[in-house]
């Protein structure tokens, strides 16, 4: 068969799906595709301010893979987008496990009330925990007077803003793998369970044997959903942290945005743009093969 | 009248009622400008540039304004961005910091014709020079602005400590110290609050000791060079440092953004804060409290201040406005001195024009106004322009990058200026 056979063929064939994802194909070429290999292209070149300069290839990647800061830049994200998504998934396992073992009304009322944060504007979460944390003022130190702690700053070291960013994503995302995992549960048979549970399996053994492995496949497509929102946050880092002290809280998102708008290397915020939708995609990819498991 | 007579006419009025606007729009112009403020906040320069606004469109009947408001700290650089893109603005506030990057872009175009010779003399000063190259004017200054001690003076009375006293920097340790009310986390009022976060934050005591007696080894070279890792520097850390381990600054401050310390100043929380002069009007409005004066940088001679960073948003217009005379008409207007006069009096800015600073004496000797010519006093003996056309953006976040790493990691203050001043030199390929 030849090529345009094939193709025409094809065309014949899948006409109609063609069709109906064109617009976002469309869509997707314009605002994603588009962008990413012209500012891959524009990477290849020598800013000076918006302007294309001299040709320079790959050299600012080597640059910017090698300067001082970007080690710590790499590692702040890894511990932010590690420790939200394993505390997020945990959780959420958790209160997923607990809703689905109440009643209707019950288990409704609790779904509602962990959905809020992720409904909430991400611009007014992070402002909300930036007061909270704020040491004099905030109601962090107010709780652990409460509980008869001494005060605490946690932005005044890394360790603390990092613990105080995870906490921050964690209580924005929670609902969402809440909601996921609980789809998730909910489409296990019962009659797993019961079988199980004739032939003398315990609570652990049937949670252990039944409910994590046909759970592997929601667990995975929310840690790497959940990954790749936290990967590419930028707000909750600029506001709650401010990406402080001393850049242990300034994720690879941030370090773009603060490239690009506060020192204006527009060079520089390029090439990690590039560089971390190059991970993006290797996420992506992840993430549909999850899907795809999941549906065999 | 027979139906189809009828059906006509109501087709006419239909079709003279969809043109009438599109008519109507096709002879207004509207001009797009980008700025921090808003029209129709409520603080006092948003109320002013909304007023200024109102009155440039009764004059000019043709023109409309649309301004569309960006965060302050990114707004000359997504102007920039825009710029290249080619869907800038047509009229853009560029920070002072910035304007040298903003002019050798070209982005900005000549609008001298917009001003009279008398004019252009009128609102001579060094940042206006900044934007003016071969006798083509590139923008004018707006929001004058120096960076100094901002002390609420009941506080001071009441610890016994006179703002005229604090002439040096023991002097201002010693004020500090006496102004801290509580110790460690029972704290009821700091002496003197910082901002020393990585964004938005003013440039405060570490630039007045890297500027002054700078005479020979500037702390920026010509086209921007930083020039840090020196004594000059290294007492500028140490002066920071020692605030804040004698419990006299606030160690949060590290963390701070300007406007945060803003919101403690004005909750009553610091006595004394280092901030920006034209920021005097928004706190006298915010704490109900008009004596909040204003106390240039002292330096180790008690005969003469420290020098410090003079700012303001130079008003311009973008090469690529499809209006540019109408743009440049905006801008001369929110200069003219009617305006300059309401931008002092009511916006509680500093004085663009020399003459709207010679008619508004009295005005500017009131008690409540001493703190505007305390400023524009210190701008005229003190104040700093980056050299013409250096790129000096982002020295601020570096310059508490330095701070934070010996306060929190208790790095060498030489050591941490030295890597400060590389990664500043390394991202502007100096």
């Amino acid at each position: 068969m030849t090529i345009r056979a094939y193709l025409t063929g094809g065309l014949r064939r899948n006409g109609h799906g063609l069709l109906y994802v064109a617009p976002t194909v469309l869509l997707l070429v314009l605002l994603l595709y588009g962008p990413a290999v012209s500012g891959f292209y524009q990477s290849l070149f020598r800013l000076g301010g918006a302007e294309a300069g001299a040709f320079v290839g790959l050299d600012v990647y080597r640059t910017v893979m090698t300067e001082p800061g970007f080690g710590q830049v790499v590692t702040s994200t890894a511990l932010f987008v590690l420790g939200s998504v394993i505390c997020t998934v945990a959780l959420g396992f958790a209160i997923a496990l607990y809703i689905n073992g109440l009643d209707e009304v019950s288990a409704r009322i609790l779904q509602i009330w962990v959905i809020i944060p992720w409904a909430i504007s991400s611009v007014v979460g992070a402002l909300l925990f930036r007061w909270f944390y704020m040491s004099d003022l905030g109601l962090f130190r107010e709780m652990l007077r409460w509980i008869g702690l001494p005060a605490v700053d946690p932005m005044s070291s890394g360790t603390g803003a990092m613990i105080a960013l995870i906490l921050s994503a964690v209580w924005k995302k929670l609902g969402f793998a809440v909601i996921l995992l609980l789809s998730g549960l909910k489409a296990i048979p019962q009659d797993y369970y019961e079988a199980a549970r004739i032939d003398g399996a315990g609570a652990l053994q049937r949670f252990r044997e039944i409910t994590v492995p046909l759970l592997m496949g929601p667990l995975l497509i929310s840690s790497v959903v959940l990954g790749i929102a936290d990967l590419n946050t930028v707000e909750l880092p600029l506001i709650v942290t401010g990406g402080g002290p001393l850049d242990s809280t300034t994720t690879v998102a941030l370090s773009i945005y603060q490239k690009a708008f506060s020192q204006y290397d527009l060079q520089r915020a390029i090439t990690l743009a590039i560089i971390t939708f190059v991970v993006n995609i290797i996420l992506v990819t992840l993430y549909v093969r999850s899907v795809r498991g999941q549906h065999k | 009248m027979n139906t189809n007579t009828t059906l006509r006419g109501l087709m006419a009025a239909v079709a003279l009622c969809a043109l009438t606007p599109l008519a109507l729009h096709a002879q207004q112009t509207t001009i797009r400008m980008w700025t921090f403020l808003n029209p129709e906040g409520s603080t006092v320069r948003e109320k002013v540039l909304g007023k200024v606004i109102a009155d440039f469109e009764a004059s000019h009947p043709g023109i409309r304004v649309r301004t569309e408001q960006q965060v302050w700290d990114q707004m000359t650089q997504k102007f920039m961005a825009a710029s290249g893109a080619g869907n800038a603005p047509d009229v853009i506030w560029v920070n002072s910091d910035l304007l040298g990057t903003v002019m050798q872009t070209g982005a900005l175009a000549d609008i001298s014709a917009a001003f009279t010779p008398e004019d252009l003399a009128d609102l001579d000063n060094p940042l206006v020079q900044a934007a003016t190259e071969g006798g083509k004017v590139y923008g004018v200054g707006q929001s004058y602005m120096i960076f100094g001690l901002i002390a609420r003076k009941r506080f001071l009375d009441e610890a016994g400590v006179d703002p005229a006293t604090i002439r040096t920097w023991d002097d201002l340790d010693a004020a500090a110290q006496k102004l801290t009310k509580g110790s460690g986390a029972a704290v009821e009022r700091w002496g003197l609050c910082q901002d020393l976060g990585m964004t938005k934050i003013d440039p405060g005591i570490l630039l007045a000791h890297l500027l002054t007696g700078d005479e020979g080894d500037p702390a920026f070279g010509e086209t921007g060079r930083a020039n840090w890792a020196n004594e000059r520097g290294v007492a500028g850390i140490r002066r920071v440092a020692a605030l804040i381990d004698s419990g006299a600054s606030p160690r949060e401050g590290l963390n701070w953004t300007n406007d945060e310390m803003y919101d403690q100043f004005s909750a009553g929380r610091c006595a004394i804060i280092t901030g920006a002069s034209v920021r005097i009007g928004s706190l006298q409005q915010s704490t109900g409290d008009d004596d909040i004066a204003f106390i240039p940088y002292p330096s180790d001679d008690p005969e003469g201040p420290s020098r410090q960073a003079i700012s303001n948003w130079t008003t311009s217009v973008w090469t690529g406005s499809k209006n540019p005379e109408a743009a440049a008409q905006l801008v001369a207007f929110m200069t003219r001195p009617e305006a300059d006069e309401i931008w002092v009096t009511e916006g509680g800015t500093l004085p663009a024009r020399a003459s709207t600073a010679e008619k508004l004496a009295d005005f500017l000797n009131q008690p409540s106004n001493r703190h505007m010519l305390s400023a524009a006093n210190y701008i005229r003996s003190s104040g700093w322009v980056p050299p013409f056309g250096a790129d000096i953006s982002g020295y601020r976040d570096d310059m508490d990058r330095a701070i934070q790493q010996v306060v929190m990691n208790g790095a060498d203050p030489m050591q941490a200026l030295k890597e400060a001043e590389q990664a500043y030199n390394t991202r502007h390929g100096y």
